[in-house]
């Protein structure tokens, strides 16, 4: 890999980051991980990463739902692209308050755990090319 | 109310009832007047009867338009509404009477058939109004024609209007005939608001089976409702561990990990496998306990303090290698409680368990049974993480775990305390949590003494 992208994972199942790790180190991928949003906020001061793998139900079921709502907010982090992962997907029926703005965002892309590596790969590498193509746009827009 | 609404709904109705059979009774009387003048003579002067009948349809005018207009007034007032529409039909029953006494009087007076006419307005009574009002009716009703009996017939001008036969001036046979008369209509009172109470039990409790049953259609429903919600969680919950063993067998599975990097990797999904395993073992376990009739169970009386044993042996391998201080507690005499010995084993294994795993090496777990309240008190305490306050009412639902216990990374399945719940609960007892963060916590159980 030409540049190292910064991936991070922000989940809660120690076993998922380990195994993620692996298959994004694998292709070339730096990884940060945090188990919890204020770690996940933490982390993201610290380094801007290239795209943030969110799981949702950590301590808090809607955990992840914060967090990605709080940086689609921040005109400094509202381009990242967000991927999120996770075993509650609209199919099997969970019940979020739909009356609670944050409990929706607007993730880029919705993947239900588990997840193939493949898979995984294929959406990191679509994401990176599309932001790549028009850098900053995005976060200009919404800072309006 | 809405029973009491009912009830001024239904008695307007019937209400309603007796203005039309009014009006069909003065078109009755109109046409036998009329007939009667046309040609027929049945009676030789019928002046005095077609002022009665317009008597009555005047009353019965002026009853249907305050019938009609005033539902509101009559219902206006909450307080007394059923009894302020008993005293409108009353007074017209009563009205109903005088007209009937008058007619009576100028058609043959006590002699004329139409004299049981009152048993109609008695029964009526009966059925629509309080049986004190309808003794009053039947009273009146004795009192006009006794009146009628023992009046004198010749009112001046009248006289000779008024037609008789004679009878009356038997004294022995207007005897009779009014103790005949007052008996019908006592009996006919009695007979009617007897039956007419019984009805109204019948209706009342119609009225609450209905409610009942509306009350478990909904019940009924809301379990439904959780029962789903349950499988949902309970998918959930055996999915994020078969995700975390799939994706370690993927990681492993891209070939690019050390060998002892790959045994850890397949070791940790080996141990996320068998913490699936263990939670459908506990759900089927909470299935099978849920599934249970407590009516059909067999239950022996056993002596609790057998159960602790069982625990204490059970417990103190536990305890040993994590270096915890384990204290049992029983009283000298045999504690007698009813139930299934494996059951009880379990539940308090559970909680001896649970106090071992959330208490740090060097703690002490305190397992104590005492008498209480009519019957036996185990408290089953540590000096563990204890549980944040905020956790504590949802301690016993399915798969909560709380938020301290997730963070420590200790394992479980957040099934234990719900199947100890149910255990507790099929035998008639109660289980209570009581702890602060940090501080310990204590597990109170209270089972029922063997009768």
């Amino acid at each position: 890999m030409a540049q190292e992208k910064t991936i991070l994972i922000v989940d809660d199942d120690p076993d998922i980051v380990e195994s993620t790790r692996v298959v994004l180190e694998s292709a070339g991928y730096r990884v940060m991980s945090a188990a919890n949003g204020s770690e996940a906020t933490e982390r993201i001061e610290r380094q801007i990463p290239d795209l943030i793998l969110l799981d949702i139900m950590m301590a808090e079921p809607t955990e992840g739902f914060h967090l990605g709502y709080k940086l689609r907010e921040d005109p400094v982090y509202a381009n990242i692209p967000i991927i999120i992962v996770s075993g509650i997907s609209e199919k099997t029926g969970f019940n979020f308050s739909k009356e609670k703005k944050t409990d929706y965002i607007k993730a880029d892309e919705f993947l239900d755990k588990p997840v193939s590596p493949q898979t995984l790969l294929t959406k990191i590498a679509t994401l990176l090319e599309r932001k790549q193509a028009r850098p900053e746009s995005n976060g200009q827009a919404r800072s309006k | 109310m809405p029973a009491q609404q009912m009830a001024e709904t239904a008695l307007l109705a019937r209400c309603h009832w007796l203005l039309q059979a009014r009006w069909m009774f003065v078109a009755a009387l109109a046409g036998a007047l009329a007939l009667s003048d046309g040609g027929l003579k049945l009676q030789r002067h019928t002046a005095p009867l077609w002022a009665v009948a317009a008597f009555i349809a005047i009353y019965n005018a002026g009853f249907t338009a305050f019938e009609r207009r005033p539902k509101a007034c009559l219902i206006g007032e909450r307080r007394g509404v059923v009894e302020r529409i008993a005293a409108f039909v009353f007074i017209q029953m009563a009205l109903d009477a005088l007209a009937l006494t008058v007619l009576l009087s100028f058609s043959g007076g006590i002699e004329n058939p139409v004299s049981f006419f009152y048993i109609f307005h008695v029964a009526l009574a009966g059925i629509l109004l309080s049986r004190r009002l309808c003794y009053a009716l039947a009273s009146l009703a004795t009192a006009l024609v006794a009146a009628v009996a023992v009046a004198p017939m010749d009112y001046g001008f009248l006289s000779g209007v008024m037609q008789d036969a004679g009878l009356r001036r038997h004294g022995e046979f207007v005897v009779c005939y009014l103790a005949a008369f007052a008996c019908t209509m006592y009996v006919t009172a009695y007979v009617t608001t007897s039956v007419a109470a019984d009805l109204r039990k019948r209706e009342s409790e119609l009225l609450r089976t209905a409610e009942a049953l509306r009350e478990t259609s909904e019940k009924l429903a809301a379990l439904e409702e959780r029962k789903s919600q349950f499988m949902v969680t309970a998918a959930h919950q055996l999915k994020s561990p078969l995700a975390a063993v799939v994706s370690l067998l993927q990681a492993v599975g891209t070939g690019q990990v050390s060998p002892e990097k790959e045994k850890e990797m397949l070791a940790r999904a080996a141990a996320r496998a068998n913490g699936a395993v263990r939670q459908v073992q506990e759900l089927l376990e909470l299935a099978r306990l849920r599934a249970l009739d407590p009516e059909r169970q067999t239950r022996k009386v056993l002596d609790f303090r057998e159960v602790l044993d069982g625990v204490r042996a059970t417990i103190a391998a536990q305890a040993e290698e994590k270096r915890l201080k384990i204290e049992f507690q029983t009283p000298d005499r045999a504690a007698w409680v009813e139930g299934n010995s494996d059951d009880l084993f379990d539940a308090v294994l559970n909680l001896a368990e649970n106090a071992v795993k959330y208490t740090d090496s060097g703690g002490t777990v305190k397992i104590a049974l005492r008498p209480a309240d009519g019957g036996w008190e185990l408290a089953v305490s540590d000096t563990g993480i204890g549980i944040p306050q905020a956790a504590l009412p949802n301690l016993f639902q399915e798969f909560f775990r709380a938020g301290n216990a997730i963070r420590r990374k200790i394992e479980g399945t957040g099934l234990g305390l719900s199947i100890v719940e149910q255990i507790v609960r099929m035998h008639g007892g109660r289980i209570r949590a009581d702890s602060e963060e940090n501080r310990g916590a204590t597990f109170t159980v209270w089972l029922p003494r063997a009768p």
